[in-house]
């Protein structure tokens, strides 16, 4: 839990800053959230994710599952790239993704369907070899874990919804799905991500 | 708008977004992950062998489990199990069952294959757990010990041999049944079988008698099981009699027969302590033959023994009961043998052989027979004739009347049953006739004083030898009876035997008797027949008339005138024997004044008639011998 707070006031410290330095644009009157909305369509739009919404809680003292992007977005598509970690009780997968596709817009929000591609990390402990007990009738279990840590790669469909939300921030909601290779997630290489996050825009 | 933004942003953008992506990402591959690992393994885990109980019967089951517990006393569950058997042909596993805890050897089957303690070890191959192996002792025992031979036998010889097998009882589909080498041995108790072999099989080989007990045991048993089982063995030895013969012949009185015995059994052992007693049937039988200590020796080895001797003792046939005599007195065998016991002659004479004899005496003499060893031969027919003396109701030989020494001979002649040649079995060896000599001497006579004299006569026994060492004893003794004779003299070197004999001066017949000495004494005729030797009769005649000893006497010592009176003279020698042969020549008279007719001797006494003179007055008469007055001389007379 602690290593989460961490994470999470670094991230919010990323995220003044660059609230800071878009501090003019964010006096722009409300009338201007419909071109705010263009502005997501383009430019270098920055993201963070929080994305443990799926396994909680998360029995052990670690980073919970996250991601931190860079997307280039143009008018019709968008590419991202960045850092993504999916935090599980037993496993970790965390590595550097780069997902792209289209920019499909209803109303304010636009919804980026993508595919993506990781390369990074994967670790994980298996009970594999505990044991089951009995004791006066109650029967339980004593686990033995194994670690194992290797390179890991994944592929991911999914879905942003983002919102603007205010000045260069906007508001996503994420869901993934990854399929991860690796030994150290044998059986066990789908991870389903749902996620909530900020996105920035820095530009045009 | 979009400048400053460019502007500003794109400096102040570029580095928020790095230091937010450092910073992240810094925080992010700087967590630590806390991925649980381990543990390398469970310790304090524990295993253990969960058993009914730790004995199990040859051919039985039992089933067993294994079981690990760890640190918290939780049952582990899903292990896998590794069982040994130290040794699997005493306690080994059945094939493991098909289920999971079969498999898995957490329930596996002990089985007893045999007798004994096994070692079993329980482990657990997975590396997990750090529990040690442990072990448990099984042991595989049977059911009862029972013995499969007989439980009492009897063996009748020494080596005689015997089988004891013993077994254990076992479970086979669920029953008891016996079966060996179940590690049964036996303890023996007792020395009177020997025993070869260990293990349930055993043989036993009889020693000594008596009896012994063999226990059947298993160090391995059911502890509430029958875990002995007993056999009794007996070693009585079936002993029997086997004689060389059973029928004997005996020619002569002492002939000392007898079988050889042999008292064993049917291997040919005899048994210490036994003997051999032979027992006449009746009385009559005992008559017959004699029976001696044992002679020989006894070999317990093989059961030949020291057996007493029949000693023919009379004519006849006896049955003899041969009776084997355990050590502790009672009869274990009995057989019997008949001896004929009939004397044949070996020789025939006529006792004594030699003897000395004054012819005018007589002695007994005997006939008979002796069989070879000497002993007399109660029946036998026998006659003799005679030659030069006379042979008186078979018995007595003389008396005679000869002038000059001579001999006499007694010759037998044997008949009868006696003769060898009636007893065709007998040794066919003719019979040695021994005649009697008796030598014969003209009657004798020694004067008073001059008495003694020396017999001397060859003595043989009564086979013919001379009597060499023999004794001849004499009656009477110094001063005495017959006068001075040894008690007895010994025959010398040359078979002659030499007495002096000193009759009395009194003048008498006399008669010296000499016998072989024997221990029997000479209470009857019979006991005298063939033993008197010598036979010496002398007369002692007076010596020369003597004045000392002599006496006169008159009829009257007062006469009157030309009366007349007899005058007696009594002569006798120096010893008082009167002098028979006296004559008047030997006396000289003298007269005072009468006369005396002529004397006249008549056996030692003379006598005369004396006439008194005429004129009264003394008168004397005096008679010497040889010059000197005889006693009661000079007689004095009145003449009135």
């Amino acid at each position: 839990m602690k290593s989460t707070a961490l994470m999470l006031a670094g991230f919010a410290m990323s995220l003044a800053t660059s609230l800071g330095a878009q501090g003019t644009p964010a006096s722009v009157p409300g009338s201007q959230s419909a071109m705010s909305n263009k502005r997501f369509e383009t430019g270098i739009v920055l993201g963070g994710d929080w994305l443990q919404a799926t396994y909680l809680p998360l029995d052990r003292d670690a980073l919970q599952s996250l991601d931190l992007s860079v997307s280039l977005r143009r008018q019709k598509w968008s590419v991202e790239a960045g850092w993504l970690r999916i935090a599980r009780t037993l496993s970790t997968v965390q590595g550097g993704y780069v997902s792209g596709g289209p920019l499909l817009h209803m109303g304010p929000v636009t919804f980026i369907p993508a595919v993506g591609v990781l390369g990074g990390q994967a670790q994980a402990s298996r009970d594999s070899t505990g044991y089951d007990w009995t004791a006066g009738g109650v029967s339980g279990h004593t686990a033995r874990f194994s670690y194992s840590s290797a390179a890991t790669f994944g592929g991911s469909v999914g879905l942003t919804a983002e919102v603007p939300v205010y000045r260069a921030i906007g508001f996503r909601a994420v869901a993934s799905q990854w399929f991860f290779s690796g030994a150290p997630l044998e059986s066990d290489r789908s991870r389903t991500l749902v996620g909530a996050g900020l996105s920035l825009r820095l530009g045009r | 708008m979009q400048n400053h933004f460019s502007y500003r942003g794109t400096r102040a953008s570029r580095l928020g977004v790095a230091l937010a992506a450092f910073g992240v990402l810094s925080i992010g591959l700087s967590c630590t992950e806390n991925l649980p690992n381990g543990p390398n393994t469970f310790t304090g885990a524990s295993i253990k062998i969960v058993v009914p109980h730790d004995t199990v019967i040859v051919g039985d089951s039992s089933a067993v489990q294994a079981q690990a517990t760890d640190a918290q006393g939780h049952v582990v569950q899903s292990l896998k199990f590794n069982w040994t058997s130290a040794d699997s042909t005493i306690v080994g596993f059945a094939a493991p069952a098909t289920t999971d805890d079969g498999a898995s050897g957490r329930a596996r089957i002990l089985v007893g294959r045999r007798t004994g303690r096994s070692l079993v070890t329980l482990a657990l191959s997975d590396s997990r757990f750090d529990a040690p192996s442990v072990t448990r002792t099984e042991t595989a025992v049977v059911g009862g010990v029972r013995v499969l031979t007989t439980h009492d036998s009897t063996l009748t010889a020494v080596n005689d041999t015997g089988m004891a097998i013993g077994a254990g009882l076992v479970k086979a589909n669920g029953s008891f049944v016996t079966r060996a080498s179940q590690g049964i041995h036996w303890v023996h108790l007792g020395s009177h079988v020997s025993i070869v072999g260990a293990g349930d099989t055993i043989k036993y080989i009889a020693r000594t008698n008596g009896q012994d007990t063999l226990i059947a045991t298993d160090d391995f048993c059911l502890a509430s099981a029958k875990c002995a089982d007993t056999a009794v063995v007996h070693v009585s030895q079936q002993l029997t009699l086997t004689l060389s013969a059973r029928n004997f012949l005996a020619w002569s009185f002492g002939d000392s027969l007898g079988p050889a015995v042999t008292l064993a059994d049917r291997r040919g052992n005899g048994l210490t302590g036994t003997f051999i007693r032979l027992v006449p049937r009746t009385p009559a039988d005992s008559a017959i033959v004699k029976v001696s200590g044992p002679i020989g020796t006894t070999n317990p080895v093989n059961g030949s023994m020291a057996v007493p001797q029949l000693i023919a003792a009379a004519n006849g046939s006896a049955r003899v009961a041969v009776l084997g005599i355990a050590p502790d007195g009672s009869v274990i065998a009995v057989d019997s043998v008949t001896e004929v016991v009939r004397q044949v002659a070996r020789r025939v004479a006529v006792e004594p052989i030699h003897a000395l004899e004054t012819a005018t005496d007589s002695i007994p003499v005997k006939q008979i027979a002796r069989d070879a060893r000497g002993a007399a031969i109660a029946d036998a027919a026998i006659t003799s004739t005679s030659v030069g003396i006379p042979f008186n109701n078979g018995i007595w030989a003389g008396p005679t009347t000869i002038v000059l020494f001579t001999e006499g001979t007694l010759t037998p002649t044997l008949t009868g049953l006696a003769l060898p040649q009636n007893n065709p079995a007998a040794p066919q060896i003719p019979v040695i006739v021994n005649s009697s000599t008796i030598s014969l001497l003209a009657a004798d006579s020694v004067v008073a004083g001059v008495t003694s004299f020396v017999i001397t006569t060859p003595i043989f026994d009564s086979l013919a030898s001379p009597a060499v060492g023999k004794w001849v004893r004499f009656d009477g003794g110094i001063g005495v009876g017959i006068g001075n004779t040894p008690d007895s003299v010994q025959v010398d070197a040359s078979g002659l035997a030499s007495v002096t004999w000193t009759p009395p001066n009194i003048a008498g017949l006399y008669t010296l008797t000499g016998v072989r000495g024997t221990t029997a004494p000479m209470s009857t005729l019979a006991d005298s027949a063939g033993r008197i030797v010598i036979r010496r009769t002398v007369r002692v005649v007076a010596d020369v008339p003597s004045s000392t000893t002599s006496s006169v006497a008159m009829s009257a010592v007062s006469i009157p005138t030309g009366g007349t009176a007899t005058l007696t003279i009594t002569v006798k020698d120096q010893f008082g024997n009167i002098v028979k042969s006296a004559k008047p020549s030997d006396v000289v008279v003298s007269l005072g004044s009468g006369t005396l007719s002529a004397l006249t001797c008549t056996l030692g006494v003379c006598t005369a008639t004396y006439t008194a003179p005429a004129a009264a007055g003394p008168d004397s008469v005096s008679v010497k011998i040889l010059g000197v007055e005889i006693l009661l001389s000079p007689l004095v007379l009145t003449i009135t």
